[in-house]
């Protein structure tokens, strides 16, 4: 088998050119590579971490506004953040307070049979101004 | 300096010297291996410029179970691959084949200095499949011996000679009829 015919003579090798003096700047200029491309520099091995972390770091506290920013003002929200709120509803609470509708409606008549079951005299009862109804 | 030498002074902790011995020794055997490639001399020029800093970052983790020569020479092979590959999805982009790319960069480089013929045979090796273009070019180009392009390419001696010859049928049919008396 011949390699080569008469198509491939050696003249198509040399139909290629090169500018003048290429190889030499060629030479000087790949021998810079090591200056221009530092290997196995700690700041060079992390910097993809370094930008992964970046990226993560924003995207938590810029998903953070937005949730914030879309949370809605209802007022039982402002309800229970507003601390003042929640002393007035302590205020408002039926033991504490004195107003009689706030009050579980105890009548007189159950506090009279309390007392009377508790052993409390027929005397003490009347002078409470309290009448028992059996 | 031989190979084995450049890996010894690597080893021995002078890997910009080592790196520099690299270049003069190969520096030019690679560009036309390139070139054999990519046809034009401003894109040898670039790619070239990108497998020398492949090298230089890869340089630590050679092991030796390789040649340097064959590891040097498998670095660029695949790096033009690569570039003739991002070369037809760029074609492509542009409704265009990657022979239509190619056979326009010949036409259009300004250090080709060739006659017709030689033109019309620089573009039917253009049009070769990856595999035959690859062994075409270095056994044609870099004269390189079968023994050495089988361990770059990874590929038996056998089928490197099926593929030149293939190769070599393909563009001589192509040239016939294109050349005429």
């Amino acid at each position: 088998m011949q390699e080569k015919s008469r198509i491939f003579d050696e003249a198509a090798k040399t139909a290629r050119e090169v500018p003048k003096n290429y190889f030499e700047e060629l030479e000087a200029r790949l021998g810079a590579i090591p200056d221009n491309h530092r290997i196995g520099s700690p700041a060079l091995r992390l910097k993809p971490y370094l930008a992964l972390a970046a990226c993560f770091t924003a995207i938590m506290l810029v998903g953070n506004a937005v949730l914030r920013s879309t949370m809605t003002d209802s007022p039982q929200s402002d309800f229970y953040n507003n601390e003042f709120a929640y002393v007035s509803l302590l205020q408002a609470d039926e033991y504490l307070s004195t107003e009689s509708d706030m009050q579980d409606s105890i009548s007189d008549e159950d506090v009279v049979n309390y007392l009377i079951d508790s052993g409390t005299s027929t005397e003490l009862i009347e002078y409470a101004g309290l009448t028992a109804q059996k | 300096m031989t190979d084995e030498e450049i890996i010894g002074l690597y080893r021995s902790g002078q890997e910009e010297r080592a790196f520099k011995e690299i270049v003069a020794a190969y520096s030019e055997r690679l560009y036309w291996h390139v070139r054999g490639f990519v046809f034009s001399h401003e894109d040898t020029d670039d790619l070239l410029q990108e497998i020398f800093i492949k090298i230089w970052s890869a340089l630590p983790s050679f092991r030796g179970d390789s040649r340097l020569f064959t590891w040097i020479y498998r670095i660029a092979t695949n790096e033009a691959l690569n570039w003739l590959h991002k070369q037809k999805i760029r074609a492509a982009l542009k409704f265009e084949s990657l022979d239509a790319s190619l056979a326009d960069k010949i036409d259009d480089d300004s250090f080709f200095n060739g006659d017709e013929a030689q033109r019309l045979l620089f573009k039917a090796i253009a049009r070769l499949p990856k595999k035959q273009k690859t062994v075409f070019c270095m056994r044609y180009f870099d004269d390189m011996p079968y023994e050495d392009i089988s361990e770059i390419l990874g590929t038996s001696v056998g089928a490197l000679k099926a593929s030149y010859h293939f190769a070599s049928e393909k563009i001589r049919a192509e040239l016939e009829t294109e050349i005429k008396p």
